[in-house]
């Protein structure tokens, strides 16, 4: 198995939407909100237990993180200038500035992402995954520059 | 002493259409921009004068029911790769993680 699709944590809904407590969440606008790189290796799962969701847990080890020595390490890199909207009738949209290296990286085949609070520190896992993405197929840099283009319906897009 | 903090200005191109940028903006940066000649994908734009090539890279694993980019025909695009004498460059055109919540089970 791998990577197969995109998706929302199941526990991101039902621990931070609907319950904060002990966890030191705030919300996806004042935590920080960080995005790592990951290989083949694994086989992300929407419907994870809440333990193996945050990053460094369950198939989100650090063992199977893609990262650059320099400009993007360990941890990724957070996301900026997020915004919150509900741009028709039943949707809500998550979205955020396209996300760039900070400067030339070197990284291995990387096939996906994970979006994670970065603040959240309590609560049954530190650094709660928010959504996962599938690239669709092997990434690679070589010396050059890496930026995440994220779709023009957002990051994560929810219809109610 | 007085030293003034230069903003150097840059220009840039696209090898695949004929738009062109000029910033000035002394961090690393990489401009985009909507290219005709990608067939409207979000594609970076290059240093003016640099020979490079820019070219899409199709998605290569089933769409399913994912919410992925595509180009003006329809055809899932998974990123952007600029290849230029000493490496390579990447946009990757991440497809949108979803939650339909109307669905009766």
């Amino acid at each position: 198995m791998a990577w197969s699709a995109s998706a929302i944590f199941r526990e991101f809904v039902a621990n931070c939407m609907y319950q904060s407590a002990g966890t030191s969440f705030t919300g996806l606008d004042s935590d920080t909100v960080n995005v790592s790189l990951h290989n083949n290796s694994i086989t992300p799962d929407k419907d994870a237990a809440v333990g193996s969701t945050g990053f460094n847990t369950g198939v989100w080890t650090t063992t199977n993180e893609v990262t650059d020595a320099t400009n993007w390490v360990s941890g990724g890199r957070a996301l900026a200038s997020k915004t919150f909207t509900t741009p028709s009738s039943g949707v809500v949209m998550f979205d955020a500035a396209d996300l760039a290296g900070g400067g030339t990286v070197t990284l291995a085949a990387f096939y996906g992402c994970l979006v994670y609070d970065n603040t959240i520190s309590g609560g049954t896992v530190a650094k709660q995954g928010t959504s996962f993405h599938y690239f669709g197929g092997a990434q690679q840099v070589t010396a050059g520059t890496v930026t995440i283009v994220w779709h023009a319906n957002g990051l994560q897009r929810i219809t109610v | 002493v007085t030293i003034p903090l230069l903003n150097p200005e840059q220009r840039w191109e696209c090898p695949n259409c004929p738009q062109t940028h000029v910033t000035n903006d002394a961090r690393p940066h990489t401009p985009f921009h909507d290219c005709r000649g990608l067939k409207g994908l979000t594609a970076p734009f290059v240093t003016a004068g640099r020979k490079v090539k820019v070219e899409a890279l199709e998605r290569e694993d089933y769409v399913g029911s994912e919410m992925v980019q595509t180009d003006g025909d329809g055809r899932p695009v998974m990123s952007v790769q600029t290849t230029h004498d000493d490496g390579t460059d990447l946009a990757v055109l991440a497809p949108c993680a979803t939650l339909d919540a109307t669905a009766h089970q």
